[in-house]
């Protein structure tokens, strides 16, 4: 009898409506199993040894052992040896900051940039995205980042449409000049295509300050939300996060173009002006924050994907935009059918797309 | 308040200091790689530093927690950007110099020892900042620990003695290893196997006094932070895989070694309890081997070790329970 299987701590599993999936968080890689597997796993995790009976109950014995076999031989489980004891990890998540991330939208208004800088430093925001829509000239961009360099952010990345007053060197001087400033973003480039910034001071050592990234789509506040295998997430700490909180809105607070306050730009629902309003006193508000807890299993269709746990999540674009609890619109998985599918060619959702002026 | 000694991008001090803000608790950083507070004067019930960016000052007697990380108190934090560079620059005499030098690491080691002695909550020490390898492993020997044999060479000679002797062996640094970066060269000191091959071009000669250790066939290591009372433990396999199945530092970045949470044996953590007492440090973190036969072999133990690592693959919160910890000198 095989016994002492131990399920790796990087290792975690889902069932799903039609299928149960394997995730390896550090290998990023996914095996699909079929859904009786699953109640092994969960066997194997409690404890091999003594629920050994109950599998052979569930599965045939010549099929548990291939089963055993492909979980060793993945390195997804191994049979426990040395003289201490292997437990399962527990998968409660916790951080000591209340704001996580934060976006800015700045159209051809900037007069509340500044506020909302100092706003997000006060609540301990580290994490910031500032997308710029309009054509800036270069002596407003310079401007933008002088005053963003009196700040201290750990990660800001930047948002840009492609235009002809500010030089590729000038973007490449502002990674270079202000550290936390690691990625720029350029919409309505010719190619699509990634350019590292690295610092080259003739050392031996080249340290990786950032990215621009030149996209060829342009820059769109309706652009975001889009799911696929491409956003799903691996660490294990955003897994953690997304079982119990919403995987795109938990922690974090925005200003849209105007100066609302909101979850995300894209939401209907604002808070009041950053003009009158503190980031302090709509965190205290039940229903932004109240957003923050919907996590994949309150979210329907959602709840039955196998890919609940580490797929990303958009509140702001939804299939029943008056169901804050319906799937993201831009999702194109059916976990009915467990197929990918263009989700903007789909008949179903033409309706929500023209609410969202995406058609 | 709380004192905290480390390094300026020390990430786990970080995440601690997140905590305490969290709690609404105040302390004090301290920094070795930075000049922000300066000594002010010193009496029988005050140690007073000036925080230069605010001119706050603080007396570090009020401290009632302190937690060693890393680092300590700089020369600069002692003198002063001003007296620092004529310290630097006006005093040649090398014997002149000397004498300063141990005037401030006087006054450093009083200042440090009387913050501790002065605060009922500690966590690390920093007399115990490195241990001394050899003397650890007679150390653990005597606590009840299998230690891999080691010898001291002097001569190339040696070197196919002790293969003889150990079978195969493994290099290791006597002190603390080197971590060094120049304008064009990084300089590490791994844990690196030595074979027959490598001796065969060597000219008979004396050489550095290098210590070599037997290598004992792992089935995995296993890495445990020691906080108080409590230990928590990860396991590293990095067997299968030859770039890491020495040192599993040099990280295999195609396929990850498994990190797996785990709880030693009840010998182990008795070992190891009665070697932290012996040592009086109540935290560090220590280095074991399984070989294939279940032994536990002991490799080290790190007092200002990184714990990072540890705490995400485990999902043990360790920064949080430091932080709670250093507020009420218990976990709850
Ligand atoms: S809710 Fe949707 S639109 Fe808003 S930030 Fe998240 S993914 Fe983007
Ligand atoms: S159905 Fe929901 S959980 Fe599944 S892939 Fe789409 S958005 Fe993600």
């Amino acid at each position: 009898m095989k016994n002492n299987l131990h399920l790796s701590s990087e290792v975690i599993f889902n069932s799903g409506i039609t299928r149960g999936v394997i995730i390896d968080t550090i290998r990023r890689e996914l095996f699909y199993i079929d859904n009786s597997f699953i109640r092994i796993l969960e066997l194997i995790e409690k404890d091999s040894n003594e629920s050994f009976e109950k599998m052979v109950k569930l599965v045939p014995l010549p099929e548990l052992h291939k089963f055993f076999d492909f979980l060793v031989e993945n390195e997804l489980a191994f049979y426990s040896k040395g003289p201490g004891e292997f437990k399962r990890i527990d998968t409660s998540w916790e951080i000591p900051l209340e704001v996580i991330n934060g976006i800015i939208d700045i159209d051809t208004d900037f007069s509340f940039y500044e506020k909302a800088l100092s706003e997000f430093e006060k609540v301990d925001c580290r994490e910031l995205q500032i997308r710029l829509f309009s054509d800036l000239d270069l002596t407003e961009f310079q401007k933008l980042v002088t005053i963003i360099n009196q700040y201290e952010f750990h990660y800001v990345e930047i948002h840009l449409v492609k235009n002809s007053y500010i030089p590729e060197e000038e973007i490449r001087r502002v990674i270079e000049n202000v550290w936390f400033v690691t990625n720029i973003l350029i919409y309505g480039s010719e190619d699509n295509k990634i350019v590292r910034v690295i610092n080259d001071t003739g050392d031996y050592f080249q340290i990786s300050l950032g990215t621009i990234s030149y996209l060829k789509q342009s820059l769109k506040q309706n652009g975001c939300g889009s799911i696929s295998q491409h956003t799903f997430t691996w660490s294990k700490d955003n897994i953690r996060e997304n079982i119990s909180h919403n995987s795109c809105l938990n922690g974090k607070i925005s200003v849209d173009r105007s100066g609302y306050i909101k979850n995300c730009p894209s939401m209907a629902k604002n808070f009041g002006n950053i003009a009158s309003v503190s980031f302090r006193d709509v965190l205290n508000n039940n229903e932004f924050r109240g957003l923050w807890l919907i996590n994949k299993d309150k979210i329907n269709i959602c709840k039955f994907c196998e890919y609940r746990k580490i797929c990303t999540d958009c509140r702001a674009y939804l299939d029943n935009p008056d169901d804050i609890y319906s799937k993201p619109l831009k999702c194109g998985y059916d976990p009915f059918t467990a197929r990918w599918e263009d989700w903007s060619t789909n008949p179903l959702k033409l309706k929500a797309m023209s609410v969202y002026g995406l058609v | 308040m709380i004192i905290i000694f480390s390094h300026q991008f020390e990430y786990s001090t970080n995440v601690v200091i997140d905590w305490l803000k969290k709690y609404n608790v105040n302390y004090i950083r301290i920094n070795s790689d930075e000049n922000r507070y300066k000594l002010k004067e010193i009496d029988e019930e005050k140690i007073i530093f000036c925080d230069m960016f605010t001119k706050k000052e603080y007396n570090f007697l009020d401290a009632h927690s302190v937690w060693y990380r890393r680092g300590g108190i700089s020369d600069r934090m002692l003198l002063g950007d001003d007296i620092l560079s004529e310290y630097e620059t006006n005093v040649c005499d090398p014997e002149v110099k000397k004498n300063l030098a141990s005037q401030l690491d006087y006054l450093r080691k009083y200042i440090i020892n009387k913050v501790f002695r002065n605060c009922s909550v500690k966590l690390g020490d920093p007399e115990l900042r490195d241990l001394n390898r050899m003397m650890l492993y007679d150390l653990a020997k005597k606590k009840g620990f299998l230690v891999p044999n080691y010898t001291v060479l002097t001569h190339t000679d040696s070197i196919n003695c002790a293969l003889k002797k150990h079978g195969a062996i493994v290099s290791k640094s006597i002190a603390n290893g080197l971590y060094h970066h120049t304008l064009n060269k990084r300089y590490y000191t791994y844990t690196e196997q030595i074979n027959e091959i490598d001796t065969i071009d060597l000219k008979p000669k004396n050489i550095f006094p290098s210590l070599v250790s037997e290598k004992i066939e792992k089935t995995f290591e296993i890495r445990s932070f020691f906080l108080i009372k409590e230990f928590y433990s990860v396991a590293i396999f990095s067997q299968n895989d030859s770039q890491t199945s020495v040192d599993y530092r040099k990280y295999n970045k195609k396929i990850p070694n498994r990190q797996e949470a785990y709880i030693i044996d009840d010998k182990t953590k008795y070992n190891l309890l009665s070697i932290y007492n012996e040592l009086g440090l109540n935290t560090g973190s220590a280095d074991l081997i399984i070989d294939a036969d279940n032994n536990v072999y002991f490799l080290e133990i790190n007092p200002v070790g990184q714990f990072g690592s540890v705490s995400s693959a485990g999902n043990y919160k360790l920064e949080k329970k430091v932080a709670q910890y250093l507020i009420h000198g218990d976990f709850n």
